[in-house]
């Protein structure tokens, strides 16, 4: 990936090696949130915002701290640290200037902290041996890729809403089938070159 | 509870992946062969028994409003542990699981007992309850594998078995696959529970 | 959680002091918990990474040869960094040089691959000894079968495994090359354009082998406590 130029990168990490449907990373948030269109995009652009953060803070600890200092092994800890504290501050922040998401979003938020794409792709960017530009393109890209995800999910369950599904089904079942067939369908993008 | 039951629930009746709907990531990602679905479950367990087991041992030292970060470092601790001894004596193990051994330590399921039960409860009724859900999550892990494995690529722990029966059907290993196997095994799951309730 | 009613103020600051020091405490406790499991590791996650270089090496070249992984030359091949490593037999002698390089030509993002050389006494002699494919992201099924059976070193156990077709192979444009490019090798069904990458790395390899061959000769015999060359 470190051969890719900014915009291949940015196809990559959205449509290529969607987040979701390619690496399964945060299929919990993405079950759990996306039964409206709104909710998905508030808890997307939440998500694009605390993995930037979280690439931007955590690569420059990598190179600068753990590598020098040889404790690459301390790699989970720390950056698992960096995210929860990120996200409190988030929280904090919302709280503030857009209650009415925070309310929105509820439980969500503070979940960010567990969703696997923030710390799974904070750590794609060093095994990946991106540049610090190149990781916070992606980072920001695979976000955007989460939220494309959400957006299509929960325009899909909208109206799932109104059809009748099997009992047994109901609720994550019929969301990971969904899931299945959108996956196969962004496979489609294998092979997509710029 | 008894100390029984509470080692128990987690493998049927409180499936982490199955019935909690918790930690889905890895059955999705670690699952095109058997091996690595029971090696990351096998990891998640450990993972999970000694966090658990920590946790309740500080259950009454960490004060309320830090206890999150609190976990999350006793977790992190374990999984690192578990990513070096991987590393270093199942080597083959540690690449097929890759990133998904780090992760380990945002899988909601262990966070998950530690806030709900380990917290709350005695270091061997916590290690029990860590230990039940740890297996309930490998059975999954395996179920998952299994299929995927049988289905699309035609081999068992490696084994082939499907041969002259039939062509394995790429799909199942590929990520639609694995989206479509869980859901449906999910699925199966809701169905064998409204029987038995009914039943 | 916590009370609704504020605590009074000489009671914040323990109340915060207190949270933070058993952060920091845990923290601390599991950093020197894992500074002693990584000392008990070390030796072992060595061997490992090193068995596990080798190994790749020993497949692609010819049996009996002790590889090196620590010293290879480096050179830097139309924009591509390529390290080329020794495969010395017990009189010492270089027998064979394996090259690692990769092509950003194939379907689905970048193919890293091994290849070995034989016939190194001369340009004209100069062969391929077989390939083995780091890693790839080629389509499943299709592309992706450029790996089928290259853990095995016996040709026969493998039928027409894609690797299997570069054995023994000239380093010439005309024979590196897909049949429909106009060389020898057999591309697999439905990928070509995986096909003609790792032989478009394979020959560019080669091409540089043979007319850097001596360079590429002295700079592995050079490297054992010389450092080789950069």
């Amino acid at each position: 990936m470190a051969e890719m130029n900014l915009v291949m990168l940015v196809i990559f990490a959205i449509f290529i090696n969607n987040v979701l449907f390619s690496r399964f990373l945060g299929t919990c948030p993405y079950l759990g949130v996306s039964k409206q269109i709104s909710t998905a995009m508030g808890m997307g652009a939440a998500v694009i915002f605390v993995i930037t953060l979280a690439a931007a803070i955590t690569w420059p600890i990598q190179k600068l701290v753990l590598d020098p200092l040889d404790m690459g092994y301390l790699q989970t800890i720390t950056f698992i640290l960096i995210i929860a504290a990120l996200v409190q501050f988030v929280e904090i922040v919302m709280k503030k200037t857009v209650p009415g998401l925070y309310q929105a979003l509820g439980i969500y938020l503070p979940l960010i902290t567990t969703n696997c794409a923030v710390l799974g792709v904070a750590i794609i960017n060093i095994n990946e041996k991106l540049s610090y530009v190149q990781a916070l393109v992606f980072s920001a890209a695979s976000a955007v890729g989460f939220t494309l995800a959400l957006l299509l999910f929960a325009g899909i369950r909208e109206r799932l809403a109104l059809r009748r599904i099997p009992r047994d089904f109901a609720g994550v079942p019929i969301g990971l089938v969904v899931a299945g067939l959108l996956a196969m369908a962004f496979m489609g993008f294998a092979g997509l070159k710029f | 509870m008894s100390a029984w039951s509470e080692f128990s629930k987690g493998i049927w009746t409180q499936n982490p992946v199955l019935r909690l709907l918790l930690g889905l990531c890895p059955p999705l990602a670690v699952t095109t062969s058997a091996k690595d679905a029971v090696g990351m479950g096998l990891s998640a367990a450990f993972v999970l028994v000694m966090s658990n087991l920590v946790v309740s041992l500080l259950r009454r030292t960490i004060p309320d409003r830090v206890r999150l970060p609190a976990y999350i470092v006793i977790i992190a601790c374990f999984v690192t542990i578990v990513d070096m001894v991987l590393k270093a004596y199942v080597t083959d193990l540690h690449k097929s699981l890759g990133l998904f051994i780090p992760l380990i330590v945002v899988n909601c399921i262990i966070l998950g007992r530690a806030e709900a039960f380990a917290s709350k409860n005695p270091p061997v009724l916590s290690m029990l309850d860590g230990l039940g859900m740890g297996l309930g999550n490998t059975l999954a892990l395996l179920a998952v594998g299994t299929v995927r494995e049988i289905l699309g690529n035609g081999t068992f722990f490696g084994l082939p078995v499907l041969s002259s029966v039939m062509e394995p059907v790429l799909l199942f290993v590929l990520p639609p696959g694995a989206f479509l196997t869980l859901g449906f095994l999910i699925a199966g799951m809701n169905r064998l529970e409204r029987r038995h309730a009914h039943g | 959680m916590s009370d609704a009613v504020p605590a009074p103020r000489s009671e914040g600051l323990r109340d915060l002091l207190v949270p933070v020091l058993v952060i920091v405490i845990i923290s601390a406790g599991s950093a020197l918990l894992l500074g002693l499991v990584r000392e008990a590791t070390r030796e072992a996650i060595a061997a490992a990474d090193r068995a596990e270089a080798e190994n790749a090496l020993k497949i692609v070249l010819p049996a009996g040869l002790s590889v090196d992984v620590t010293k290879p030359f480096t050179a830097t091949v139309n924009g591509r960094e390529l390290e080329f490593f020794a495969g010395t037999d017990e009189a010492g002698t270089l027998r064979a040089v394996a090259a690692k390089t990769a092509s950003d030509k194939g379907y689905s993002g970048l193919i890293r691959i091994l290849v070995g050389f034989t016939g190194l006494d001369d340009s004209g002699t100069l062969q391929v000894t077989r390939t083995y494919v780091l890693s790839h992201a080629e389509t499943p099924g299709l592309g992706s079968k450029i790996t089928t059976c290259q853990e095995q070193t016996d040709a026969a156990a493998c039928g027409d495994a894609f690797w299997t077709r570069f054995q023994g192979r000239a380093v010439s444009p005309g024979v590196l090359k897909p049949v429909k490019d106009g060389g020898e090798i057999q591309a697999l069904t439905s990928a070509t354009i995986s096909t003609r990458a790792v032989c478009d790395a394979v020959l560019e390899a080669g091409e540089y082998v043979k007319a850097h061959r001596q360079e590429i000769l002295d700079g592995l015999r050079g490297a054992p406590g010389k450092g080789g060359t950069p």
